[in-house]
């Protein structure tokens, strides 16, 4: 079994399947095609029983899990000859076809179903869905997805032989053929990408449904991504919803407190100290209470002294958003408050 | 398909107010009541479990809202079947008699239960949430919930149909103010329920007291039940609605169920877990009494755990639940050098006889001593102990255990 795209990453092609199909709401396959140059001594698939177009053979495959073995002879449409490399044109250049034109068949099935990596993976969809799997995709690969079409040539050429050539995912709103003949809905479009794109798609998403980041699995803050890999450079780990760790010789805790609305407004740094009882710590917090000035505090909580300092970010010229003046607003309170507690210890 | 963990000692906050005496559980087998998923409805006649005399389901349904100070009682799936209930109710009701002054937002706790949650969202209605104090107590205040009903009151022109308040919170354990917003609650004249799935069988607990229309409740979180079980309990007045029978004639065989209650799914539970909890009632009923000793051997292992150094209970002091949250860092680091990264915790507990701290978690646990003898307390501290002196030294981290 040849899975040089699959390999080290635990995953078939029938995993990837599932895996976008559930994630999408796909109720048909997706479609892998390879592009046989070498014979097909070693394809175990039929022909089908008499000439079809390709995005026929790729709707059959969708929809009821037909693998077919597509010859030129089995293919009734012009443009599928040319687009899918069985011939080059006679008269004028054909864009997007596969070149050189030494195509002897063409393999079309479910993905599922696949035992090799297919040369091109293609997926229907509804704009929902492509929205969704753009977004997977994009997870990992960062570069905008550009689509060339001009509807004409959609299933064979846009969607299978440009991303052939170029390497890049394309998708397709298809052609008048497809709809006519090969009966996709008119809200559908079809996205074709080289294998890999599904795979770490599937890597995603497999990833996506581990991330929970709570005792329960489900989020306990919606603090952005760029705030909490600010607080991670600092060395500051986050907590449910705040961030902890250790500061030189203190251990600090970094809560940024929503407003009423729910906007992410102040600052607030912890300073936790233990004492050795109760009676300790509430004779603690009165002396370093009455040595720290507001916006300071000092207050007793069972055995420990909350040593704190609320600010509104933006009045001590912090930004939480870029992390600006974050770090050195932090020990700066830091030292302060440490300051205090030796004064008073 | 053996069960690991039979022996264990359970601390796993989700379980522990739910433990099945070994009595009752002999019990269940004894007089046969695993036998069959249905072993209440030999006798049914009126077509509900609820209904059901013998075994007295009738009669237990009516002990549990009389313990509970409410007038009726269903047992339901479960606390989130009870709260669909409630929600169902209300959103059925802001849309027909109550539309002129009540709109679809229910007015929650920041740390209720997802299951609060997700009765609001399938039952198409908006939570707004009261927001809490932040780090390290998250603590809720009542006053709040007014702040809250008056913004919803300018936005709207209307109040809010429900507040729902958790009673104490699967986060931290905090135990919130629910008498205050009650009050709070009838002076809007805002129907109130109570989220005790925490509570209700652990602690008392009553509806009246809280002036709330409606107290959820876990069976099998919080009165030794299996599970799933829950009970709505409620007053006369909105037992009409919440408990309102099916209206429903087929169009053409033209059947009827005008006994089945649709806000529980027609008739609920009929099996071992409703069998379970009438069981254990008795006791359950007693164990409230002993609430306070709970307490006083959760307290003591929380000093002794933050004597451990960088371990600190988040939430509210004095602590007034079974439900702990700790940070530790302490174990966070350990965590940073084990080759079982956050894993290695759960396992040494389990190793030691002790399950329930959910599984790659060492930054924050979750646990509860509910339940637990002294000197079981006194092991599940032991093992903390011994993880943190062992991997300190093995791994020299900076730390002094005692």
């Amino acid at each position: 079994m040849d899975k040089t795209i699959l390999k080290g990453k635990l995953l078939s092609w029938k995993t990837v399947d599932d895996a976008l199909r559930s994630y999408l709401g796909i109720g048909h396959h997706l479609v892998g095609v390879e592009i046989l140059k070498n014979g097909t001594s070693d394809v175990d698939a039929l022909h089908p029983s008499r000439p079809i177009r390709f995005c026929q053979g790729v709707k059959r495959a969708a929809d009821e899990g037909q693998i077919l073995l597509l010859t030129k002879g089995d293919l009734s449409c012009p443009n599928a000859h040319i687009t899918l490399g069985f011939r080059d044109p006679r008269y004028v250049e054909i864009k997007p076809r596969i070149k050189p034109a030494e195509t002897e068949a063409v393999l079309v099935g479910p993905l599922g179903k696949f035992s090799k990596d297919p040369d091109i993976v293609l997926v229907v969809l509804r704009p929902k869905q492509m929205m969704d799997l753009t977004v997977v995709i994009e997870t990992e690969r960062r570069t905008p997805i550009h689509g060339l079409f001009k509807g004409d040539m959609g299933v064979c050429g846009e969607a299978t032989a440009e991303p052939y050539m170029s390497g890049e995912p394309n998708l397709s709103f298809m052609c008048n053929g497809a709809r006519m003949f090969a009966g996709f809905r008119d809200d559908e479009l079809v996205f074709g990408a080289s294998p890999g794109v599904f795979v770490q798609a599937a890597t995603t998403i497999e990833r996506i449904a581990k991330v929970g980041g709570a005792l329960c699995g489900c989020r306990t803050s919606d603090l952005p991504a760029e705030i909490v890999e600010g607080f991670e450079k600092m060395n500051l780990s986050k907590g449910t919803d705040y961030f902890f760790g250790r500061l030189g010789e203190h251990r600090v805790r970094v809560y940024l407190n929503k407003d009423f609305q729910g906007r992410y407004t102040f600052l607030t740094v912890h300073l936790p100290v233990k004492a050795p009882s109760k009676k300790r710590a509430e004779e603690i917090a009165e002396e370093i209470g009455c040595l720290l000035r507001k916006p300071y505090s000092a207050r007793r909580r069972g055995c420990w002294i909350d040593l704190s300092m609320t600010v509104r970010a933006d009045e001590v010229g912090v930004d939480l958003q870029s992390g600006e003046n974050v770090e050195a607003t932090i020990k700066d309170v830091v030292e302060n408050m440490a300051r205090h507690l030796h004064r008073v210890k | 398909m053996r069960n690991r963990y039979k022996d264990h000692i359970i601390v796993h906050p989700i379980m522990t107010g739910g433990i099945v005496s070994r009595d009752v559980q002999e019990k269940l087998f004894e007089e046969g009541w695993m036998k069959a998923g249905y072993a209440v409805c030999f006798d049914c006649i009126e077509g509900r479990s609820s209904f059901i005399t013998k075994p007295p389901v009738r009669s237990f349904l009516g002990d549990v809202a009389d313990f509970f100070g409410g007038d009726v009682s269903e047992h339901t799936f479960g606390c989130r079947a009870a709260q669909f209930a409630v929600f169902n109710s209300i959103s059925e009701y802001v849309k027909r008699e109550g539309s002129r002054d009540y709109t679809n937002v229910v007015l929650t706790d920041p740390l209720c239960h997802y299951t609060t949650a997700t009765a609001a969202e399938m039952t198409g209605l908006r939570l707004v949430e009261a927001p809490h104090s932040g780090y390290p107590e998250y603590k809720v205040r009542a006053e709040s919930f007014a702040e809250r009903i008056e913004e919803v009151k300018r936005e709207t022109g209307k109040l809010p149909g429900l507040v729902a308040l958790t009673h104490a919170e699967p986060y931290y354990g905090n135990v919130n103010p629910v008498e205050e917003a009650g009050k709070i609650s009838k002076e809007y004249d805002v129907p109130y329920m109570v989220n005790a799935a925490y509570t209700a069988g652990i602690m008392p607990v009553n509806m009246r007291r809280f002036q709330a229309d409606f107290l959820t409740v876990s069976a099998h979180k919080s009165m030794a039940s299996m599970g799933p079980l829950g009970f709505l309990v409620t007053n006369y007045e909105w037992a009409k609605s919440a408990f309102k029978n099916s209206t429903m004639v087929t169009d053409w065989s033209g059947r009827a169920f005008g006994k089945k209650l649709p806000n529980i799914f027609g008739c609920s539970v009929g099996g071992a877990p409703l069998i379970s909890a009438m069981c254990s009632f008795p006791t359950v009923v007693q164990r409230v009494e002993r609430w306070g000793d709970e307490l006083d051997r959760t307290r003591w292992f929380i000093d002794e755990m933050e004597k451990l150094g960088d371990v600190m209970l988040i939430g509210e002091r004095p602590h007034r639940h079974h439900l702990l949250h700790f940070e530790m860092p302490l174990f966070w680091e350990i965590s940073q050098h084990h080759k079982r990264r956050g894993f290695y915790l759960a396992e040494e507990m389990i190793k030691r006889g002790i399950v329930g701290l959910h599984r790659g978690m060492s930054k924050h646990i979750k646990l509860s001593l509910y339940g637990l003898t002294w000197e079981e307390v006194k092991r599940v501290r032991d093992a903390f102990r011994e993880i943190a002196s062992k991997y300190a030294s093995e791994f020299n981290l900076d730390f002094k255990i005692p």
